[in-house]
């Protein structure tokens, strides 16, 4: 009787994934593209600062148009698009309904990525809108976010239709993700910001926002889903989801003023912005303990599962982000490390360490499942999974490192301007080196994705598990 | 808690069906979630971080205005050490952080762009001529010991005081080998008073031009 209902179950599952696969598919291979892409120009960027003669000539390819293009394509390219599908197939699989809209979508996604392809050349061909996060030109950014709306429709018509009654824990985050996202998107289109003051605080209230009301939910939804699916186990407690998940919507969304520190604003304005991001600590903490006491006794497990390695690296990182950031915002800190290299490694440890780490653990249990294939190599998992992690680890290690004593020494008076910068040359030599790192990984994640999408007569049909096979890790 | 297996101890157990199980790769449902309370400290942390931050928000808060303004920031020694003028280590400073990129530590300047401070006849001559170079600015080509520089220098006039013009051209006076008379903020002020019409750099004759012009009067 049991195992009858399984079967049926099995049945259900297969079949969301079947109609589940193009949406993802498309989603995904479209975020690896641009995950290339951007990496190719993150690697420029980082070369121009120990050899900033290097491709000067041509205006196109300066430093000022290369990086917050790296930015752009990584954030709306990259992580919002493959987060988007990631995101999809998990509430596919929690309500138990296929996803909704899926021509749309799949049209959505085409309009996306074209919208990402215009609004790349107007950034190179210097047509930035000159805020940080936003350089796409608003008709690009408002085209951006009205593809996400037709997937925050799906969302809700999803949702609507749902066969469950228990809302899984992940099931708030991307229906909050999918609510928080375009209203961030719509509201810094407004042309209603035009002083400066203003304007730099709409500035850092969408940039800080953008991550962590729309990036950190669907990478912690991604974490409690596939932490007790790949382990079997329950999530710690249901109790301690609640407050992670009200404790992020409460405190997130006065952040981002901290980045103003110093700046003309009212002292009260950046005074409540500190108070929040310390009180992110609450979350941040509850969110964690539930992980850790999820997979505790259990971390043998990231032996054998990539999908849970990746996914564990990440949990690690977003708490170790997290706290990092509640310690940055205090004005004693912040004095110290503000336009220094430590807030660029910081960055990257919530985007990379934590999110694009989440979207590469997600991707290895969902694209076998939607393919209906296997990956094609264990060991080049395995060594993608190790290029990354080193690669970031020495990429922060190294900035964040050197960035604390370039905080010093610009506060200093006696030290001229110039030995701040020179200081930091052989660190921005290892950056570069960790990048290399980090894109050889990408490299070889593309290659396994494409290869498996791709190539037709090929069926592998073990799972990609190292070493023994073990019925707790389906991947 | 659960069961707290560690997973060697099951894998003897699994029969046939189930090791083929997991090779078609069926998955676990997710299991229904617990409801533990979290350890004693994490109610500690909770505590805590609600009080330091509600406490930072009261002592710090400031005027509830739209104005800006910085509360909070300690001025230090740095506003009791120049109380006092020391002009050459006022100079120092300003040298350090605003002539030294492009002059060089040395004075030396660089061949083709920027002139040398040391041994400068501009330098050590009038002290005139080197204030009204700082307020303005110089462009335009210029010739010293065969050596031609023709990089644009911008004015300060608006960024330094009154005191720190007169520290530094008193600290290039007196480095590099130059030995000249000390600059006092009056005589800056003075200058900056007679030279206030002027609004774009300086070009080499029209600093000349505009010396003789004292000097007739």
């Amino acid at each position: 009787m049991e195992k009858e209902k399984n079967e049926s179950e099995g049945y259900r599952v297969a079949e969301l994934d079947r109609q589940a696969k193009y949406v993802v598919l498309v989603l995904v291979l479209s975020g690896v593209f641009w995950l290339l892409f951007g990496t190719l120009l993150a690697l420029v960027a980082s070369l121009k600062m120990h050899a900033p003669d290097w491709l000067s000539q041509s205006s196109w390819l300066t430093f000022g148009r290369v990086r917050p293009l790296h930015l752009n394509t990584v954030v709306y390219g990259w992580a919002s698009m493959t987060g988007a599908g990631v995101a999809l197939w998990m509430l596919s699989r929690l309500l138990k309904t296929p996803i909704f809209l899926r021509g749309y979508i799949m049209v959505a996604a085409m309009v996306w990525n074209l919208a990402l392809a215009v609004g790349s050349i107007q950034i190179l061909a210097g047509y930035s809108r000159g805020i940080e996060w936003l350089e796409f030109p608003t008709p690009v950014m408002v085209v951006i976010v009205l593809c996400v709306v037709v997937m925050s429709i799906s969302v809700i018509m999803m949702l609507v239709a749902r066969k469950v009654k228990h809302l899984y824990v992940s099931v708030w985050y991307i229906l909050a993700a999918f609510i928080w996202f375009p209203l961030l998107g719509i509201v810094s289109s407004l042309p209603i910001f035009d002083t400066p003051t203003v304007q730099a605080g709409m500035n850092w209230w969408y940039a800080h926002n953008a991550l962590g009301l729309w990036f950190t939910p669907v990478g912690l939804a991604a974490a409690y889903y596939f932490i007790p699916k790949v382990l079997g186990r329950p999530i710690y407690s249901y109790g301690l989801s609640l407050i992670g998940f009200w404790g992020l919507a409460l405190f997130y969304n006065w952040n981002g003023f901290h980045h103003l520190i110093g700046g003309p604003v009212p002292t009260w304005f950046v005074t409540i912005s500190i108070s929040a991001s310390v009180m992110m600590v609450i979350p941040v903490v509850v969110v964690a303990v539930n992980h850790h006491m999820t997979v505790v006794g259990s971390f043998s497990a990231i032996k054998y599962s990539p999908t849970l390695r990746f996914v564990v690296f990440a949990a690690m990182s977003y708490t170790f982000v997290s706290l990092q950031g509640s310690m940055q915002a205090l004005r004693s800190v912040n004095e110290i490390i503000h336009f220094t290299h430590f807030v660029v490694a910081h960055a990257h440890i919530g985007l990379y360490a934590f999110v694009t780490m989440m979207l590469f653990g997600a991707c290895y249990y969902i694209l076998p499942r939607v393919l209906l294939r296997e990956w094609h190599s264990k060991p080049l998992i395995k060594l993608h999974f190790w290029l990354t992690a080193s690669g970031i680890i020495l990429y922060v290690a190294a900035l964040q490192y050197i960035g604390f004593f370039q905080g010093l020494a610009m506060n200093d008076p006696d030290v001229p301007f110039t030995e701040t910068v020179t200081m930091t040359m052989p660190y921005l030599v290892a950056r570069s080196a960790s990048g290399v790192l980090m894109a050889a990984g990408h490299l070889i994640f593309a290659w396994l994705v494409f290869k498996m999408a791709f190539s037709p007569a090929e069926e592998v049909d073990t799972p990609a598990l190292w070493e023994k096979i073990r019925k707790e890790f389906a991947v | 808690m659960g069961k707290k297996e560690d997973f060697r101890d099951k894998e003897d157990f699994r029969s046939m069906e189930e090791l083929h199980e997991s090779v078609l790769r069926k998955e676990e449902q997710i299991p229904e979630e617990g409801n533990e309370r979290g350890p004693w400290w994490m109610y500690a942390i909770i505590i805590g971080t609600l009080a330091f931050g509600f406490f930072y928000m009261g002592r710090y808060l400031g005027e509830i205005s739209h104005h800006p303004h910085v509360l909070f920031t300690d001025r230090g020694p740095a506003v009791a050490e120049e109380a006092v003028f020391d002009p050459m280590e006022t100079g120092r400073r300003v040298y350090t952080r605003v002539c030294q990129a492009c002059h060089q530590q040395n004075g030396a300047g660089v061949a083709g762009a920027f002139p040398p401070l040391a041994g400068s006849e501009w330098v050590s001559g009038d002290p005139q001529i080197p204030v009204l170079l700082v307020l303005h600015g110089l462009e335009g080509e210029i010739v010293r010991n065969g050596t031609t520089y023709n990089a644009p220098m911008p004015g300060f006039g608006r960024l330094l005081s009154d005191e720190e013009i007169a520290g530094v051209v008193t600290y290039i006076r007196n480095s590099f080998g130059n030995e000249a008379s000390e600059v006092t903020p009056e005589d800056v002020e003075e200058i900056r008073a007679d030279a206030s019409e002027r609004q774009r750099a300086w070009t080499e004759n029209e600093v000349e031009a505009f010396m003789e012009s004292r000097d007739i009067q």
